[in-house]
């Protein structure tokens, strides 16, 4: 409905800010040539590194601005926007800091752990993007209880409809009855659960007793549909823990860099 | 249309009402009579029947805000002042909403997000869309719900928690909540940690957040922008220029 999305907020004006900073960023870093090389230790250095620290910060209190529920600094739309902006632009900027010089070291590490950071938050901006409107476009938004209960229902009217029927009859029920419970190992694999074919069934309820053979048509149905829902409450399952699986490894791992920036800081200033 | 056309044609429009009303009959001849006076007021009239002749034959073709416009009269937001929209192709499913409604309202969420029903990517989650015809206003024994100046229906603190307004609201929008309060004083209530038990039970709904500077905080705490309050109005509006298509 809306054209403008958090990506895109205020016509990309975190974008432009974070575009601009680096053209001004790197057309500083082309002219510096201090004796020694360009490093971190170097006044343009330092610059940009307490820029990156700061902006490090900024992208912490995220966290923090997204549960002041009654604050009035902005919306968390947009806080959300720079959030994203700001964190792409300092995959960049941290190497211009460093003059593109990496090691095994602690510092690295917290230039490690921030790559691993934003680009799990890439990962997540891509599923917010590509996910959001597929949650609620299944069953009209129906929600999952009232579509296990759907399932339950027609389970136990399926139940009904095979008391003291024949063995023919039974081997449909087999052919496509399914026992899932809803999680990780079912959301993988719900293509696998059966829909009903019309071709093969055809051929099965041809070889039912004339008597069982209406209920049989109305069990295939029954069977197809509660495949159906449950492909689609597992389809809802996948999409709302791929909208959050990401967070596993984008909030720990921030924790991990902020812990190495500290220490990267700390280094820095009292034992370099 | 039909009154001021001298030649009889298809009604191209019909009309519903969503509240109790009045209504007037005019006839043809009176009316046709009174343009005979005022010609310019005729030729203004025939000016406004032309642009609707040409919005209907757009709603004709688009197929969109028609269907729109009969899933707002179906919902009541034809009535509604301001309501609660999620844009559900940008809701992440995150319930940041209910999460700072309760937090900005004694921890109970006057919205419920999975709640109410949708069209298209619109979808009306269960909150109060502070009617022009509030019906939670009648048999309010203290006068409690009153209407502000801007339209929204608020609760004072004189409610007594009869529930009229519960049974009321046909939009199921408003709850009796008991709101917790502190047993007495001691150390601990100074840090919000003392003894609570549960208070008299009060009519709750939302307030769109009128003590708060930045507005409702549930449009403000959404991350990707999807919620917002808006007029139905302009909900016609945004179907309108984007083609909304019918599901």
């Amino acid at each position: 409905m809306r054209s403008e999305t958090f990506i895109s907020y205020k016509k990309f004006r975190w974008l432009w800010i974070t575009v601009g900073f680096l053209a001004l960023s790197g057309f500083l870093y082309a002219l510096d040539s201090p004796p020694g090389g360009r490093n971190g230790g170097t006044p343009l250095g330092y610059g940009l590194g307490i820029v990156s620290a700061l902006a490090v910060a900024w992208l912490m209190a995220y966290g923090l601005r997204k549960r002041a529920y009654s604050s009035t600094l902005g919306t968390v739309e947009g806080w959300l926007a720079a959030h994203v902006w700001i964190g792409i632009g300092l995959l960049l900027l941290v190497p211009l800091h460093a003059g593109f010089s990496f090691g095994l070291n602690v510092h690295t590490l917290a230039y490690v752990s921030m790559v691993i950071t934003i680009l799990s938050g890439i990962w997540g901006v891509v599923n917010y993007a590509t996910l959001s409107g597929k949650i609620t476009a299944h069953r009209g938004g129906a929600k999952d209880s009232a579509i296990l209960e759907q399932i339950h229902a027609l389970k136990e009217k399926i139940e009904s409809v095979c008391v003291g029927k024949s063995e023919k009859y039974l081997a449909v029920l087999n052919r496509y009855d399914f026992n899932v419970t809803p999680g990780l190992r079912a959301m993988l694999r719900i293509k696998e659960l059966p829909l009903v074919d019309h071709l093969s069934a055809g051929g099965m309820i041809g070889d039912i007793p004339e008597s069982e053979r209406d209920d049989a048509i109305a069990l295939l149905g029954m069977l197809d549909q509660r495949a159906d829902l449950m492909r689609g409450l597992l389809e809802q399952l996948r999409i709302k823990a791929l909208l959050k699986v990401w967070l596993y490894v984008h909030v720990p791992v921030s924790v991990v860099l902020c812990v190495s920036l500290a220490i990267h800081i700390l280094s820095v200033f009292f034992f370099w | 249309m039909a009154v001021i056309e001298d030649v009889p044609t298809k009604r191209s429009a019909t009309v519903t009402a969503a509240v109790s009303c009045e209504t007037i009959i005019l006839q043809k001849q009176d009316v046709l009579d009174l343009f005979k006076q005022y010609p310019q007021a005729r030729l203004h009239l025939d000016r406004i029947a032309d642009q609707r002749r040409v919005h209907n034959a757009v709603i004709d073709w688009s197929d969109g805000s028609g269907s729109l416009l009969e899933f707002m009269m179906r919902e009541g937001l034809t009535d509604a002042e301001n309501v609660l929209l999620i844009d559900s192709d940008l809701c992440i499913g995150c319930d940041n909403c209910e999460t700072a409604c309760a937090a900005t309202h004694g921890g109970y969420s006057r919205l419920d997000r999975k709640g109410g029903k949708s069209f298209a990517s619109i979808q009306i989650p269960v909150s109060c869309r502070h009617c022009e015809n509030p019906l939670c206003m009648l048999d309010c024994p203290p006068d409690a719900l009153m209407r502000q100046a801007n339209g929204e229906v608020v609760i004072r603190e004189t409610c007594i928690g009869c529930g009229n307004c519960v049974s009321n609201c046909p939009y199921g929008v408003i709850k009796l909540v008991h709101d917790s309060v502190s047993t007495g004083w001691s150390l601990w209530s100074l840090l919000g940690l003392g003894k609570k038990e549960k208070g008299p039970a009060k009519a709750a709904k939302c307030d769109v957040c009128h003590d708060l500077a930045g507005g409702p905080a549930c449009v403000r705490a959404c991350p990707t922008g999807a919620a917002m309050r808006v007029n139905p109005t302009r909900l016609v509006q945004i179907a309108s220029s984007k083609r909304m298509m019918s599901v």
